[in-house]
């Protein structure tokens, strides 16, 4: 069962999802276990931890149980570093009960049927910290870590399952580091602490004071061969198999790292050895589980060459290796192996074993196959663009034909190129069938991608289709590239993993704070290599650029990127605006960097024409002010010079909903939550810039120039919208002559489209003139229709939408839509319906019988016809 | 949402000084409850989807339904609130919620009226049904012979077709003064008085006399 930040879903081997619940951004999952046919989550929320139970089969909630005040009396300096459990979730044995430790000092029991508290338990001392909990014999360990002189006690508080706390002991004993203590059995069995203190290991058995103690020297010389090359700590890994009491130690050696697996003997006490793994010069993970037998069965895995991964399945209680295999694994494409989990075949000799790595994904495997693997690191995707695809390469000899020069033409005789001509043609006959079949076939299916949807994946070649709808879709996630195509169900073309190079991508394109460059070529994801003579960069930039707009920022600044003599390029700050006192940037919108205007002005009924406000340094920004009553401030800046062409304010903003801002063309569109006492609800605002109020008026000077004072007419309309909304995007299209569409990612997790018609600051509010309808304007409505039908996703749910962003086909009609964040969703959008394309409800069929008909009626009537005439001549 | 935090944290301050007192001292804090009710949309509550949520003022306060429908929303202080039911399959109104001393009242609201005229009052607690399911799709008129011939324009020309059979023959059946009246009644029909459009801009073009053009086809 995976686990993301606000992701809970669960999923079996078979790739289907059953149910998902995403939680809200600032709510974080810390832990998820499951009880019969229930699983539990604890979640935190501001202070709060939230816990509820889930029917595992249809994911509705059964209960919800809040817990506040939870960590009031610790002590504000954390006294344990690093990565210590936050949260831990047991299950009672013989009770319906469920025991929670939160942040290491809170316990709380409640009951699993119903989440009501039984009781709960803080720890009135700050210095210990809890790890561990373990029940058994009616009764629940707490194991913690209490601050002594220069290392750690170990604390063992008792609770009674029933009733709350017993008492704490102290037991014997010093750890330098969490990683030296593990917590094993419980549950039907006894439970046992396990440390390594200076040359050995020692053993407690819960609810006793007495220490078993083994030595290390022991160990390494008769027990662990292996263990004699160790060069440095033991650490004791957990295997996480419910009560069982194996265990593993692992130590890193002069030539890589080895391991062992142990049992606490449950009788005695003491330490058993139960297998050497042997030195391996690769890093291993480890995962375990039992067979039908009740026997332990260890997996080791690693990844031993470029391509290949090895799985060696171990079972220790005999010292058997059950099997060894070989799995095809891309390192540079997945990064390290990091957590493995196994699960043993009933019928003995297979295994199945589902392994994360170090970007995320996540692979299944069986035997030697993957069965399936899955690209989780998409979820936190932090950039993604569109790729377009070449054109496929014309039939060579053909080409070679076009291609030649006139002085080879010279040289060869007109007959020979006709029987050249002659020969091409007759071997590009081999290739008709294949086109005639295809061609029959998208007739009647009007498939035009059927050519792509190839069964055979390791072969897949890379053009472009008819209409332009194929294109790659390249993804940035946080040490990760990713290419997918939007044909094929969006089958992963190449990926490759940074994480060994870089900590973290900021950008794609445009470079924040990265202080390395990658160029790669967009279509294999290799190193990119320039030609000889290639310039890689332009040799000088003069543009202005704004940086540090962050959300969050106060300030706005300009910069001027210049070249300099001693790096290649420097960049210097040429303005600073400065927002008023309380006012935080909360969205900012830019014009797309490559955009198609159809037309620079808008004909209005009597064909007059308003001229549209082109600039393209305009930046529209959202500030929120929280001095009094919450202010959104919208501001239209030139950021050439930094000056503000337009400022809005709305009163009384809820600060409950993010405000997003879009832009495009001439337009500006922003949506937020008004508190105002006339309109409670989420309101749209849409923002036409022109040159002018007056008709057929244009700027005086010929030339547009920041520099020069003029500023845009704004006319506005706001509307109640239906949703809350996450993103915005806009449809682009060729030439940009289909109306353009708005996409808004809701928060019910859909994609919705209102089209610019209905956002358009010219609806008049009175009833329609000849004029307005020649204009082909809608009445003003205070409200956006709530049309399902606009809902592009219809009842798909796209989870977590951070952007949407948008790229045209070769069609005028049609857009490419992405919208990306926590789910990736592509479709194509016709805004204005597809005018030039037959459109999917043409009914073939009937234009076939109409024209049936019309044959047999003439097949019919022609005698008919033909007799009368006759007739006709003779009377 | 500043205030909100310093005010939580002056909350807590407070808790810190006053171990003993009651929590829910500094901040009043309601429930707001209710339940979902089946009703002839929505026949049966499994119908919901699970992650089916009950949001108030654009998510500022938000919890999910259970599986018996029932929803609980907790901490919430003094206020006016709009209640939304976040359901991919099914439409509900959507509430209005005062939040007072006196307790909760439940509204119905309309988007785009004014927040300070409340619709009817409900009843506390709150139980809602599904106004109609969500219909994402238009339904594509596949083809079918009888919206063939539903088309006004095929009847049209079917009946024409069928005159032209029927006709003949019942001119053959009528009797012969009947039929010269008809006849002569067609020569002094005003149809025939109106200008043909064809040779009117015919006429237009030449210069010519649409008058005289009528005369010389009636005298053809």
């Amino acid at each position: 069962m995976p686990l993301d930040k606000e992701l809970l879903a669960p999923r079996r081997s078979i790739r289907i999802k059953y149910w998902r619940q995403v939680f809200d951004g600032n709510e974080n999952i810390l832990a998820f276990k499951g009880y019969e046919n229930t699983a539990i989550s604890v979640s935190q929320r501001d202070n709060d931890y939230i816990v509820r139970s889930w029917e595992s089969h249809s994911g509705f909630m059964l209960w919800e149980n809040r817990i506040k005040n939870v960590g009031l009396y610790k002590n504000s300096n954390p006294i344990i570093e690093n990565d210590a459990p936050k949260v831990e979730v047991i299950f009672a044995t013989n009770n319906p009960d469920v025991l929670i430790l939160l942040e290491g000092i809170t316990v709380i029991n409640l009951n699993v049927i119903d989440g009501k508290q039984i009781w709960r338990s803080d720890l009135a001392d700050s210095s210990t910290i809890l790890y561990k909990l373990v029940e058994f014999n009616g009764k629940v360990y707490g194991v913690g870590l209490k601050k002594s002189f220069s290392s750690y006690t170990i604390e063992v508080v008792t609770y009674d399952i029933s009733s709350g706390i017993l008492k704490t002991q102290l037991l014997n004993s010093k750890v330098g580091n969490i990683k030296d203590m593990t917590v094993l059995g419980g549950g039907t069995q006894d439970g046992f602490i396990i440390w390594s203190e200076g040359g050995f290991i020692r053993v407690n058995r819960l609810g006793t004071t007495f220490s078993e103690q083994t030595s290390l020297e022991e160990l390494y010389e008769n027990v662990i061969p292996s263990f004699g090359d160790a060069n440095g700590n033991l650490e004791l890994l957990d295997l996480n198999i419910g009560s069982r009491t194996e265990f593993l130690v692992q130590v890193p050696t002069k030539k890589g790292n080895t391991a062992a697996a142990f049992k606490v003997d449950h009788v005695s006490g003491r330490l058993v050895a139960l297998y050497d793994f042997e030195e391996r010069s690769e890093n291993s993970i480890y995962s375990a589980t039992f067979d039908k037998n009740e026997r332990i069965i260890i997996s080791r895995s690693r990844v031993v060459a470029e391509n290949v991964s090895e799985v060696e399945i171990i079972a220790p209680s005999t010292g058997t290796i059950l099997g060894n295999y070989k799995i095809p694994y891309s390192l540079n494409s997945y990064g390290n192996l990091v957590k493995s989990v196994l699960d043993v075949d009933s019928k003995a000799m297979g295994y199945r074993m589902l392994v994360i790595s170090a970007d995320g994904s996540m692979h299944f495997w069986k035997d030697h196959d993957v069965v399936w693997k899955s690209e989780e690191s998409l979820a936190h995707t932090i950039e993604a663009e569109f790729l377009d695809l070449p054109e496929r390469k014309l039939w060579t000899q053909e080409s070679d034909e076009l291609a030649e020069q006139p002085e080879e033409t010279e040289t060869i005789s007109p007959l020979i190129r006709y029987l050249r001509r002659v020969k091409t043609h007759i071997e590009q006959l081999k290739d008709f069938p294949a086109y005639l079949t295809a061609y029959i076939q998208r007739l009647i299916t009007g498939d035009y991608e059927a050519e792509f949807k190839s069964t055979n994946k390791s072969k897949v070649s890379l053009h472009r289709d008819t209409f332009g709808f194929r294109k790659l879709l390249i993804f940035v996630t946080r040490t990760k590239l990713v290419a997918l195509d939007t044909i094929n169900k969006g089958q992963i073309i190449w990926s490759r993993f940074f994480g060994n190079d870089v900590s973290e991508f900021s950008n794609i394109f445009i470079g924040k704070s990265v202080t390395r460059l990658f160029r790669l070529n967009g279509l294999t994801g290799e190193n990119f290599i320039p030609a000889e003579n290639e310039n890689s960069f332009p040799p000088e930039l003069s543009i202005p650029i704004t940086t540090k707009h962050d959300i969050g920022e106060k300030s706005l600044k300009g910069c001027k990127v210049v070249k300099n003599n001693v790096q290649p390029f420097d960049i210097i700050e040429i303005w600073t605006l400065n927002f008023p006192e309380g006012e935080s940037i909360a969205a900012i919108a830019h014009r797309p960097p490559i955009e198609k205007i159809a037309s620079l002005g808008r004909v209005l009924g009597d064909r007059s024409v308003l001229y549209k406000y082109l600039n393209p340094h305009l930046v529209a920004i959202a500030t929120l002010s929280t001095s009094t009553s919450t202010d959104l401030n919208i501001y239209l800046v030139d950021v050439v010079k930094g000056s503000i062409l337009h400022h809005a304010i709305h009163e009384n903003v809820g600060s409950s909903h993010p405000v997003r801002i879009a832009q495009i063309e001439n337009s500006v569109v922003y949506h937020f939550w008004s508190e105002n006492n006339n309109e409670k609800g989420y309101v749209i605002v849409v923002y036409e810039l022109y040159e002018s109020e007056n008709k057929d008026q244009r700027f005086e000077s010929s030339v547009f120039s920041s520099f020069a004072h003029d500023r845009p007419y704004v006319s506005a309309q706001a509307y109640m919208f239906p949703y809350g909304v996450n993103a915005i995007g806009v449809t682009t299209t060729k030439h940009g002559i289909a109306t353009r569409e708005f996409l808004f990612a809701l928060d019910t997790d859909q994609v919705f489209g209102v089209s610019k018609r209905f956002l358009d600051p010219r609806r008049p509010q009175h009833v329609l003139t000849n004029e307005d309808k020649e204009e082909m304007l809608i009445p003003y409505d205070p409200a956006i229709p709530d049309n399902k039908k606009w809902v592009l996703s219809y009842h798909l749910s796209v989870a977590g939408i951070r952007h949407i962003i948008t790229s045209p086909a070769l069609l005028e009609s049609t857009s490419l839509v992405l919208a990306y964040g926590l789910d990736l969703w592509f479709t194509r959008e016709a805004p204005s319906k597809t005018f030039d394309v037959l459109s999917e409800d043409f009914s073939k069929g009937t234009l076939l019988a109409t024209i049936l008909g019309l044959i047999l009626s003439i097949l019919i009537t022609k005698p008919m016809v033909r007799r009368k005439k006759l007739n006709a001549r003779w009377y | 949402m500043h205030s909100f935090i310093r005010s939580s944290f002056s909350c807590l301050v407070l808790i810190l000084l006053s171990l003993f007192a009651i929590p829910s001292f500094c901040v009043e804090t309601y429930k707001i409850e209710g339940k979902l009710v089946p009703s002839s949309t929505l026949k049966d509550l499994s119908q919901l989807e699970p992650t089916t949520k009950i949001i108030l003022d654009g998510g500022k306060y938000s919890a999910l339904i259970r599986k018996n429908g029932k929803f609980v929303i907790d901490d919430v202080p003094q206020g006016s609130y709009l209640l939304e039911i976040s359901s991919k399959k099914f439409i509900y109104p959507k509430i209005r919620v005062d939040v007072d001393s006196e307790g909760v009242k439940p509204f119905v609201t309309i988007i785009g009226s004014e927040w300070s005229n409340t619709g009817p009052s409900l009843q506390y607690p709150l139980e809602l049904s599904a106004r109609s399911t969500s219909e994402y799709f238009m339904v594509r008129d596949g083809f079918s012979i009888a919206s063939l011939f539903a088309n006004p324009y095929i009847i049209m020309m079917g009946f024409s077709v069928l005159l032209l059979f029927i006709m003949p023959k019942m001119m053959a059946n009528m009797d012969p003064d009947a039929l010269r009246e008809l006849q002569e009644n067609q020569t002094q029909n005003p149809l025939a008085e109106m200008p043909d459009l064809s040779s009117t801009i015919a006429n237009f073009m030449s210069g010519g006399n649409n008058n005289n053009a009528n005369a010389e086809r009636r005298r053809n």
